[in-house]
């Protein structure tokens, strides 16, 4: 049967005879039918929310019976909005933190485990710093928010401040504290090791061949200097990597604010077009007029923002990758 | 050689700096494991030991305040990880098995969806599913979004694997007469398992971990699962008693399932979570 070779590359189809290719189209349409399934839940589900965005957000949408078209209004609005901005601002704060906090650990971490000559006994700790990823995301943050981070007021004492004390400083509000919240949100997951960034790292430095690390060796490089002009150079595809994706996902982030219900000091821009979109509708909170049209322009603004920053980020580290 | 002795200062203070960061790391877990055996009592006397008698009654009143919930967690994870590993491999297959024209265009337009923020996509995508479609405290309502958004990735994943399968094994079955669907269950799905297998737990253990999306469509308390119950839980419980150990203990048993997983599959468990940084 020549419908079999539907698999060959499109050059030589084209060279194949004519018959052949009237053969196979005739069976050509069965695999429509093995992607239909997906197509139909990829149409119901994501193509159609993007462009209800894009329209919405044109559109007064909120609380009044008819929605109408406003133009430009929303736009106008978000690039006045202080509130926005300013939780933009923190945004890039916590982003900047965590990507800078999250990578040297899980570098050093990384490079800890490839240095420790007992094989056997970096095993076992690979194994274990991976363990934390049993604790499902929301049990993290209460564990952070209830246990180490308790507030001076709590009646319980917590570990944060447990550890003041024992210096003798006085306890903090931690994320109850308008001033400290953004300080405990950056340090929240101490010593940000745990879980498995580190073992890409981990792969990208076994990846190294031997005979780069014996040249190194033979030419008198310690290990402090073998890292930084070995090691490094050569992880550049998995920092990438990380940068990106932790760009990405970091300006999107919201879990923090979302599981502390804190909007204040620490808005997140994900977590203000959350309440004025979806939590307002709830509590019924029905004091701003047209929300979910200007939740869905700032949700455009968002989408914009993180298209620019990720080819600018995506632009530097092509051209450094080449100098 | 002398550099290869394990025993030199340096590799004993390395050892002792990684445990060192160990306990750090794991405290979370230790200080949870405590906490969740305390009475009131020794909660305030002695916050992070370990203190005797341990009150297993935590646990008990625990699995009565989330017992439920863990059974439509596991319902909504079980049906979402089961659609996702048939639904991808089949277009995968579709994809990589048939000749048809658009199909690159079509594939190019799945990888598009990676590229939307859920920043963008939540509020129209919560009045479609819950008002349109009116999936509002079903289970449907989260696993089919669900579903959708995990396809593209998994798509893509599956996909590549698909390709590096040998033609001459399709050949070969096609000669002796076996159907598509044939060839998709003997063939591309049996010599796919490893991938499957990585990609359905990864799966699993994302929409185990969910929050957001159940927490806007499960409204009412029988549907809730288990992260939205222990969430309220802790507020409610410390409110009325100021003591957070039976929510702990909650915390506790919530972490189990992942737990077993990764007790037993912690090797599928790396490849998965792994697997995505490679394929950039």
């Amino acid at each position: 049967m020549t419908e079999t070779k539907t698999a060959v590359s499109a050059a030589s189809a084209a060279a194949a005879g004519g018959k052949l290719k009237k053969r196979r189209k005739k069976i050509q349409f069965q695999g429509y039918l093995w992607i239909l399934p997906a197509l139909v839940l990829l149409v119901g589900f994501c193509y159609i929310p993007p462009i209800y965005a894009l329209i919405y957000s044109f559109t007064d949408w909120g609380f009044v019976e008819k929605i109408s078209f406003i133009g430009l209004e929303n736009y106008a609005n978000a690039f006045r909005d202080t509130q926005f901005w300013g939780s933009f601002g923190n945004v890039l704060l916590f982003t900047a933190c965590g990507l800078f906090f999250g990578n040297v650990s899980a570098i050093a971490l990384a490079e800890m485990l490839y240095n420790m000559r007992c094989e056997k006994l970096a095993a076992v700790l690979r194994y274990l710093f991976m363990l934390i990823c049993i604790v499902p995301g929301v049990v993290s943050t209460l564990v952070w928010e209830r246990v180490i981070f308790l507030p001076e007021s709590s009646p319980i004492l917590g570990v944060a401040n447990a550890i003041l004390h024992l210096f003798g400083l006085p306890g903090s509000q931690w994320y109850t504290g308008s001033d400290t919240i953004r300080l405990a949100i950056i340090l929240t997951g101490f010593p940000w090791m745990g879980g498995t960034s580190f073992l890409i790292y981990l792969a990208g430095l076994q990846n190294i061949e031997t005979s780069i690390m014996e040249a190194g060796r033979l030419d008198g490089l310690n290990s402090w200097k073998r890292i930084w002009y070995i090691d490094f150079p050569l992880m550049k595809g998995q920092l990438k990597y990380f940068l990106m994706t932790g760009l990405i996902g970091g300006l999107q982030n919201y879990s923090m604010q979302l599981i502390l219900q804190n909007g204040h000091s620490a808005m997140v821009p994900g977590y203000y077009i959350y309440k004025l979109g979806i939590e307002m509708v709830y509590t019924g909170d029905l004091n701003i007029y047209g929300c979910q049209g200007y939740a869905c322009a700032l949700g455009m603004l968002m989408f914009a923002i993180i298209m620019i920053l990720t080819i600018l980020n995506n632009k530097f580290l092509k051209t450094t990758e080449e100098g | 050689m002398a550099k290869q002795k394990t025993f030199t200062p340096a590799q004993i203070v390395l050892v002792v700096v990684c445990f060192f960061f160990l306990i750090l790391t794991l405290f979370p877990i230790y200080v949870m494991l405590v906490k969740s055996f305390k009475s009131p009592m020794q909660e305030v006397m002695n916050p992070f030991g370990i203190s005797f008698p341990f009150r297993w009654a935590n646990y008990a009143e625990a699995w009565g305040y989330i017992d439920y919930t863990l059974l439509n967690t596991f319902v909504i994870t079980i049906a979402i990880t089961a659609l996702v590993l048939v639904l991808s491999s089949m277009a995968s297959f579709g994809f990589t098995r048939f000749q048809m024209p658009g199909k690159n265009v079509l594939f190019l337009m799945f990888l598009a969806i990676l590229m939307i923020p859920g920043v963008l996509t939540l509020i129209p995508q919560y009045k479609l599913v819950a008002l349109d479609y009116g999936l509002i405290n079903t289970r449907w309502g989260v696993i089919l979004p669900t579903v959708a958004g995990a396809l593209p990735m998994s798509i893509f994943l599956i996909k590549t694997f698909f390709e590096g399968m040998p033609n001459d094994v399709f050949e070969a079955a096609t000669i002796d007469g076996a159907s598509s669907l044939r060839l998709y269950f003997s063939i591309a799905v049996q010599l796919s398992l490893p991938i499957l297998a990585t990609q359905g737990l990864m799966t699993f253990m994302s929409a185990y971990n969910d929050y957001l999306w159940p927490l806007l469509i499960l409204r009412d308390e029988g549907v809730k699962t288990t992260a939205i119950v222990l969430k309220d839980l802790t507020t409610t419980l410390f409110n009325e008693t100021n003591s957070m150990s039976v929510a702990i203990a909650g915390y506790v048993i919530a972490c189990l399932p992942m737990f077993i997983i990764f007790a037993f599959c912690s090797k599928q468990f790396v490849k998965g979570l792994t697997s995505g940084a490679f394929k950039m």
